[in-house]
């Protein structure tokens, strides 16, 4: 079964709402016959989902899978297979070196009739598979349409996909009534809330087509409900009209932003299309090296992202039990009852290879990076100093309580029966300890009056203590999971 | 694709006849061989061709007459059958396409009938096949892609209520439980979702075919029981919604007092009640306080909860806090009630004294 073993992941590369995307490696030792075929030494895209957070139901999500296995089209983004680890959903995808087309954009401004008229004959191409399978898109814009390494076209993000029924007759074949897409793309027939079908991406192809000639889709300077009302009477010749393009160029564009879906023409119909036909380039390959080679000299960092969720941040920590009670329940019965014998710990993926360029995190610091709630500030290790100063190291029996964290309440009488006290629990309990591994007197007087200092304050202020301790350990778990 | 069918101006029923040919040509030729590969196209090409005349996206559209025909003959030859014989041999887009004319095919209706329905009512050998179909790819190479089609043809299938009658017969579903715990997560996951599609789609005939019967009342409860408490986080979240969604139907009243009154299943659901994930926290939840609400608790269950008295105090102290829902709110304030209520254990050893008195959790 493939798991995050299989894999190294490398740096974090894009992130949505769905969580983040990462650029990985197959290492390719995985027996399972039933596993899928994934090339060695080839740059993958692996999309983590954190399930634990994700709002979207899972069966959505696993419909997203089951479309994205049925495709195999050299347009689409390629998928590769899908496993689970922590509450984390990773699903392998091909990896495009060369970004979404907003990048393109964002260099050129706008791109030239030609460039703009291969990139929606390969888009089409992509539409016409999945229609032909029934699909559609539902989200198509630049951000989603991305460059591989030879500057080739992919359509990708089949979030939203749908899937229309193959019995036409009930529905006229148009049954899909679900208010989704980005405002500005989003077909007429969808704002009006009336049944749709594979036409709506027709509309977003030939919006595509505008932004990728303009820079920007048609009234992006209107805030999206305002373009959501306009759309409806959105008639395409008073755009084309100062548009310095060809004249087979705006009759293409004409007649996918037809208001009546019926009139616009199909994918096949399209493909056919003189303006598509005639066009002469394979791949976006010269923009792209005139973009990257001015970008090397201009010395512009390609951008890093943070992921949205670590994945050192699990749920289900290694040396953590799994559940947070531990119910009494009789020896006797819990061994008869099949089910609950030996219940394995199946999150435990630490064997993670990130590839940070980052100092190595020692085990101790990562999992105490993993209490980022509030009530985390209970546990005195997760304040730790580092001795830079004339400190002492932090003696180690303290932070042996955490391992087991079912039993701290027996040692620390403190916080049995009362609600947490910040000054008293935390911030003054510190303050000993740190004080305890001063070595010598200045330093142990200037912490005594800090500790005065910080009492005063906090009569003056109460709360204060709780919020500085709030804040820095979760400024302490946030720099721990980079 | 449009000229396939104008090529050679044959009737639909000769279309279908020479798909089974080729069908038998590309079970007879050797595994690597041309002629193989050749036959694989042929048949490839031969069913998208049939896909898109039922799809009426030839030219010239066809005729209702030419149709009706070609159902006829596909009944007649039993293509089904053929066709899923064939299955793992063909290549991947007619796999998908295969699915698809099944699809078309269920769906279709004519004078207020379901002619497909009707013909697999007749044929209920076919679904035993179909469910079965499965299970010999799952170790083949590509199996998960040949799985999860099969999959996409199950749960269309499970949506006619008389095919599903047929279906929930055969002890293959149990199968069913097992393959959400191997293989690959694709496996694992479609077939959680044909279990969820099958015992949800129809809830009157499960009810009352299915768990009327003692002994698939208490199999499906340990098999359920063991996806609970040994899948991955996705098979934990969606058997757990299942058992719930079954429990808080009235019309399973037999399962959920089966369930609820055998301590082992309390305690499965206490401790996915305390997992450390807060989904199976709330979807545990879900069952755990109809447990609770029972007036009459089973003497075994009562111990459990008694027992546990002051945890659970306790822990409900931290349940759900960041939750606003304000149904969930009253339910959680009458499930603490009722649980205040449980009789007091007098501290008689260590291990009860400790329970006695609460706790903070430091580690929420």
């Amino acid at each position: 079964m493939l798991s995050l073993k299989h894999f190294q992941l490398l740096q974090c590369v894009g992130k949505g709402n769905f969580g983040d995307v990462y650029l990985a490696h197959y290492l390719g030792n995985s027996l399972d016959p039933t596993d899928p075929v994934i090339p060695r030494g080839v740059p993958l895209a692996i999309k983590c989902i954190n399930l634990e957070h994700s709002t979207e139901p899972i069966d959505l999500l696993l419909k997203e899978i089951y479309f994205l296995s049925t495709l195999n089209c050299q347009h689409i983004t390629h998928y590769y297979g899908t496993f689970t680890g922590d509450c984390n959903l990773y699903i392998v995808m091909e990896y495009c070196s060369n970004g979404s087309l907003l990048n393109l954009l964002r260099y050129y401004s706008r791109l030239t009739e030609q460039t703009t008229c291969f990139i929606i004959s390969q888009v089409c191409h992509a539409l016409d598979y999945l229609h032909e399978k029934r699909l559609i898109h539902r989200d198509l814009k630049a951000a989603n349409i991305l460059l591989n390494d030879d500057g080739e076209v992919r359509l990708a993000d089949l979030g939203v996909t749908g899937q229309l029924k193959f019995n036409s007759t009930r529905h006229g074949g148009k049954n899909l009534n679900t208010f989704v897409g980005t405002p500005f793309w989003m077909a007429p027939e969808i704002i009006k809330n009336q049944s749709y079908d594979g036409k709506c991406d027709i509309w977003s192809l030939g919006i595509t087509a505008l932004e990728l000639l303009n820079g920007k889709p048609p009234m992006s300077h209107l805030d999206s409900m305002k373009a959501l009302m306009r759309i409806p009477k959105l008639n395409a010749d008073n755009i084309l009209r100062n548009m310095d393009i060809s004249p087979l160029g705006k009759d293409f564009i004409r007649q996918c932003l037809q208001q009546d879906p019926h009139q616009r023409p199909t994918c096949k119909k399209l493909l056919q299309h003189k303006w598509l036909r005639k066009c002469s380039i394979t791949n976006v390959m010269e923009e792209i090296t005139i973009m990257k080679t001015n970008q090397i000299m201009s010395k512009e960092k390609p951008r890093l992202c943070q992921p949205r969720f670590p994945l050192a941040d699990k749920v289900y920590k290694t040396n953590f039990p799994n559940q947070l009670e531990s119910w009494s329940f009789e020896e006797e019965s819990v061994r008869k009852c099949g089910v609950l014998n030996n219940i394995p710990n199946l999150y435990n993926d630490n064997d993670i290879t990130i590839d940070d360029k980052s100092p190595s995190l020692n085990k101790q610091q990562l999992r105490n990076s993993n209490l980022s709630t509030p009530t985390s500030a209970l546990s005195p290790s997760s304040m730790q100093v580092s001795p830079k100063t004339n400190l002492s190291t932090p003696a180690t029996e303290h932070y042996e309580e955490i391992n087991s964290p079912l039993s701290c309440p027996k040692r620390n009488s403190d916080f049995e029966n009362q609600s947490i006290d910040y000054w008293k629990h935390v911030f003054l309990f510190s303050l000993k300890k740190v004080k305890q591994r001063a070595i010598n007197e200045p330093t142990k007087e200037t912490i005594q009056s800090l500790t005065t200092y910080m009492e005063n304050l906090e009569k003056n202020f109460p709360g204060l203590s709780e919020a500085l301790v709030q804040e820095i350990s979760t400024r302490v778990a946030k720099l721990n999971s980079l | 694709m449009a000229f396939w069918w104008k090529k050679s101006p044959k009737t639909p029923s000769d279309y279908v006849k020479h798909l089974i040919e080729q069908l038998d040509k590309l079970e007879s030729s050797p595994t690597v061989s041309d002629n193989r590969k050749k036959a694989q196209d042929e048949c490839g090409r031969q069913i998208a061709g049939t896909k898109h005349f039922l799809l009426k996206e030839t030219d010239p559209v066809p005729t209702q007459e030419a149709l009706d025909e070609l159902y006829y003959s596909i009944y007649q030859s039993d293509l089904f059958f053929t066709l899923l014989h064939s299955f793992s041999n063909l290549d991947f887009e007619a796999r998908k396409d295969v699915a698809m004319i099944y699809c078309i095919c269920l769906g279709r209706s004519k004078d207020n009938k379901l002619p497909t329905v009707d013909y697999l009512l007749a044929k209920p050998k076919f679904m035993s096949i179909l469910l079965r179909t499965s299970e010999t790819c799952i170790t083949k190479p590509g199996g998960s892609d040949i799985f999860l089609t099969a999959s996409g043809m199950i749960l269309e299938t499970i949506k006619q209520e008389q095919l599903c009658r047929i279906i929930i017969r055969d002890p293959q579903i149990w199968k069913y439980f097992d393959f959400t715990r191997l293989g690959s997560f694709e496996i694992s996951s479609s077939s959680l979702q044909v279990l969820t599609e099958l015992f949800t789609a129809h809830p009157k005939l499960v009810s009352t075919e299915f768990f009327s019967n003692e002994e698939n009342l208490n199999r499906f409860i340990d098999k359920i029981n063991k996806l609970m408490a040994h899948g991955n986080y996705v098979t934990k979240r969606q058997s757990v919604k299942l058992l719930g969604t079954l429990i808080f139907n009235r019309i399973n009243k037999n399962l959920m007092t089966t369930y609820i009154n055998s301590s082992d299943n309390v305690k499965l659901v206490m401790i996915l009640l305390s997992d450390r994930s807060k989904n199976l926290q709330l979807e545990s939840f879900n069952i755990f306080k109809v447990v609770v609400a029972n007036p009459r608790k089973s003497k075994p269950v009562l111990d459990v909860l008694v027992k546990n008295r002051d945890k659970l105090l306790n822990f409900f102290e931290q349940f759900g806090v960041d939750n606003k829902d304000s149904t969930f709110l009253d339910e959680k304030e009458f499930i603490v009630e009722q649980i205040e209520a449980l009789p007091r254990i007098v501290a008689a050893n260590g291990e009860y004294a400790l329970g006695t008195s609460p706790q903070k959790n430091l580690v929420m």
